[in-house]
């Protein structure tokens, strides 16, 4: 084009411009969306949310550094990702110059399992501290991360932003800024369990608020969810797939639904490899809701079933290609879990029955003197913080059975009231209790890879809660268990309950590191 | 009926005696060992079994004896405090404690310090092995011929409840709260404080606005 020419054109922004006003109308509208999306979230949701956020922010503050379950295996792991972009490669555990002049100076491994040891309690200690971490120590590592490097990356992945925010600093500004995040997603669990309730139990709206505010100031979301763990992101995803299952449930399963279920799906294989167990019950669910849709159209039935099914096969397929390439057995860790050559399929399944359940007649006894039930997963949930070496005291736990019991009874209840509605519904509640199943037969059947060496290994109560979703359905029912009258002031009892319940949590923290 | 107004002030009220009662409480503290030194994993128990070990001192007042032993999911353990033949002690913790590198069992008031006391731990039904931490020592066997043997032994510490109660202990537990942080002080503890509070305030309105 000439300059005349040009000249005579009407005045035009350049190209580049044009494409950058585009992409910013592009983000505006983006942003637009998002925000009449949060609006569109109940009030009440939006406030469980933030109570699960500010309650796990307090707890990040509260537990000291690198004392919770497996906290430098994760934390090497985002270091390795962040200053060298590449995955862990090995399981032991030789981190970082920088993570391991922060592990010594902390007195890591002297306070681990030693609940009569606190954590550091001088200025000179406090000092030497803030040298070591201030001086010239290399932030990368050999490739170990522990226990952590057989988990996928999103969630680490995710922790780099964090991790880089913090850099200007020392390692503890990182690790005090990547429990933030996982705080984030203490929010976004609660806020999912709130809106699952309002799907799964539409009939009292009232009680939705009793397991929405429950789950948020349940103190072992608050505790997980205020160290660096992928488990927070973990309950966060499986949230989310309960609520949206339960969404199709109640309305259909549209294909905008079908992506959504696909993509959440795909996020929590991609977390962490515990999600695998609410494969199976996501699976049976999809098949039930696609049948539905069939009923009007079976093309519409077979997109839905097939974008819900396929958007998280990919992952899993690079998942097991990168394995297969790299030497390792396809499915990784979760091979050796499904391992059925330790012993007879029988006996593991006996083994993870008992790991859970009371005893049957007939089975072999796995927990000689011990009530697994009540002994590891009742009292471990009632409360079993730090390394699992800060609990409360043995009356505690006999006095957490009254409330335990009573709000069974409510709940059975309210249970026996709605039976009608239950027995429409059984399909939807088998999917929900697949998905429980797939949860407690992954955590058994990896402590059944140590049986007989050790038995009730993993009896850990965190990898029960994919699950929350379920205990704030229960604890609906147990206000509406109560009856409409009573049922607002059962439903107040309880959440009151968990806000005395997570603060006496926090003190029995504070008392063992600092007291 | 109470209107949810007052179960929730009831609630908080309740929840707020229950602190002022736990924090005017001693922390529990140390007052003797057995001597013995601390080493992880110097051997294991495998079948049910009744360990006695000389205790050294045991002094008055104890109400809880914590036996450096560890397990996955650990057996009941019965533990008896000797004075000579006489039971001057006696406690139990249930089944299913465990990862810790101890065990804590709580016992009945020691009535008098009893100077060359021995120990009883007893072990119910394992399922796994129990892991002892502790020392090796040298035992001279009972049967009068001098020979002696080595074996694993727990360390073995006696507690009871301070006399300072957790209030008075505020502030030194506010500067240890402090330490070994990004951001090291004692304002952290009113960061809790104010992050605790904010909690309470957010759920008792959500109450008053959902439930009422």
């Amino acid at each position: 084009m000439t300059g005349l020419a040009a000249a005579a054109q009407p005045a035009q922004p350049p190209a580049g411009a044009l494409e950058g006003r585009a992409s910013g109308g592009r983000v505006k509208s983006a942003v637009r969306r998002t925000l009449g999306a949060v609006r569109r979230i109940p009030r009440a949701a939006r406030i469980c949310a933030l109570i699960a956020f500010v309650n796990a922010a307090c707890w990040s503050v509260i537990t000291p550094p690198f004392q919770a379950a497996d906290e430098p295996s994760h934390f090497a792991y985002v270091q390795q990702l962040a200053q060298t972009g590449t995955l862990p490669t090995s399981s032991n555990y030789a981190f970082s110059e920088d993570e391991e002049t922060a592990l010594r100076d902390l007195h890591q491994s002297q306070v681990q399992w030693h609940p009569e040891v606190h954590t550091i309690g001088s200025e000179a200690e406090q000092q030497l501290l803030q040298e070591d971490l201030s001086g010239s120590v290399s932030r990368t590592g050999t490739g170990d991360a522990g226990v952590a490097t057989s988990q996928p990356p999103l969630y680490y992945a995710l922790q780099t932003i964090p991790y880089g925010l913090g850099s200007v600093g020392t390692l503890l500004d990182q690790l005090a800024l990547m429990r933030l995040l996982s705080a984030l997603m203490a929010g976004l669990t609660a806020l999912f369990a709130y809106l699952f309730v309002r799907e799964a139990l539409p009939g009292a709206p009232w009680a939705w608020v009793v397991g929405g505010a429950s789950v948020a100031l349940t103190p072992l979301l608050g505790f997980i969810s205020g160290t660096v763990n992928p488990d927070a992101m973990l309950f966060a995803v499986s949230a989310a797939i309960f609520y949206l299952l339960a969404r199709a449930f109640r309305r259909g399963l549209t294909v905008n639904l079908a992506i959504a279920i696909g993509v959440v799906t795909a996020i929590g294989l991609l977390t962490k490899l515990n999600f695998i167990g609410l494969v199976p019950g996501i699976i049976l669910a999809l098949i039930v809701l696609a049948r539905r849709v069939a009923r009007t159209s079976r093309a519409s039935a077979w997109r839905a079933l097939a974008l819900a099914i396929g958007i998280p096969a990919v992952p899993v397929c690079l998942y097991i290609l990168i394995n297969l390439f790299s030497n390792h057995r396809g499915l990784g860790v979760v091979s050796s879990a499904i391992d059925l050559r330790h012993g007879s399929v029988f006996h593991e399944l006996s083994y993870i029955w008992q790991f859970f359940l009371p005893r049957l007649p007939g089975m072999h006894s796995d927990f000689p003197g011990v009530f697994p039930p009540i002994q590891i997963w009742f009292d471990r949930s009632v409360g079993l913080y730090g390394w699992l070496d800060t609990p409360f005291p043995g009356w505690v736990y006999n006095l957490a059975l009254i409330p335990a019991v009573v709000l069974t009874l409510l709940a059975i209840r309210a249970l026996v009231t709605i039976r009608a509605t239950l027995r429409r519904r059984l399909v939807e509640l088998a999917a929900y209790a697949l998905m429980g199943a797939g949860v407690l037969f992954l955590v058994g059947a990896d402590s059944y890879l140590a049986f007989p060496a050790q038995a009730g290994t993993y009896g850990e109560p965190r990898y029960l809660l994919p699950m929350l979703p379920l205990l704030a359905a229960a604890l609906v029912l147990s206000a509406r268990g109560a009856g409409r009258r009573w049922g607002p002031v059962a439903g107040t009892l309880i959440v009151v309950m968990f806000l005395a319940y997570d603060g006496f949590s926090q003190l029995q923290v504070v008392a063992r590191f600092y007291g | 009926m109470p209107s949810v107004r007052v179960t929730l002030a009831v609630g908080l009220a309740l929840s707020a005696i229950a602190l002022v009662v736990v924090l005017s409480h001693s922390p529990v503290t140390v007052i003797g060992t057995n001597s013995i030194r601390y080493h992880i994993a110097i051997g294991a128990i495998r079948h049910p079994t009744n360990q006695c070990e000389l205790g050294r001192t045991l002094p008055e007042g104890t109400t809880a004896i914590r036996v450096s032993a560890s397990a996955n999911t650990g057996p009941k353990v019965n533990l008896t405090a000797l004075s000579g033949e006489e039971v001057v002690s006696h406690g139990e913790r249930g089944a299913g404690w465990g990862i810790a590198e101890t065990v804590t069992v709580p016992v009945s008031r020691v009535p008098s310090t009893v100077a060359d006391s021995r120990i009883c731990v007893a072990f119910g039904r394992l399922i796994e092995p129990v892991q002892i931490n502790g020392a090796l020592v040298r035992r001279v066997a009972t049967n009068g011929s001098g020979a002696t043997t080595v074996i694993p032994a727990f360390r073995i510490e006696y507690l009871h409840a301070g006399h300072s109660s957790w209030w008075s202990l505020a502030s030194s537990v506010a500067r240890h709260m402090g330490l070994g942080r990004a951001a090291s002080g004692t304002w952290i503890v009113l960061l809790v404080i104010a992050l605790m509070l904010t909690v309470v305030v957010l759920t008792s309105r959500l109450i008053l606005r959902e439930l009422q």
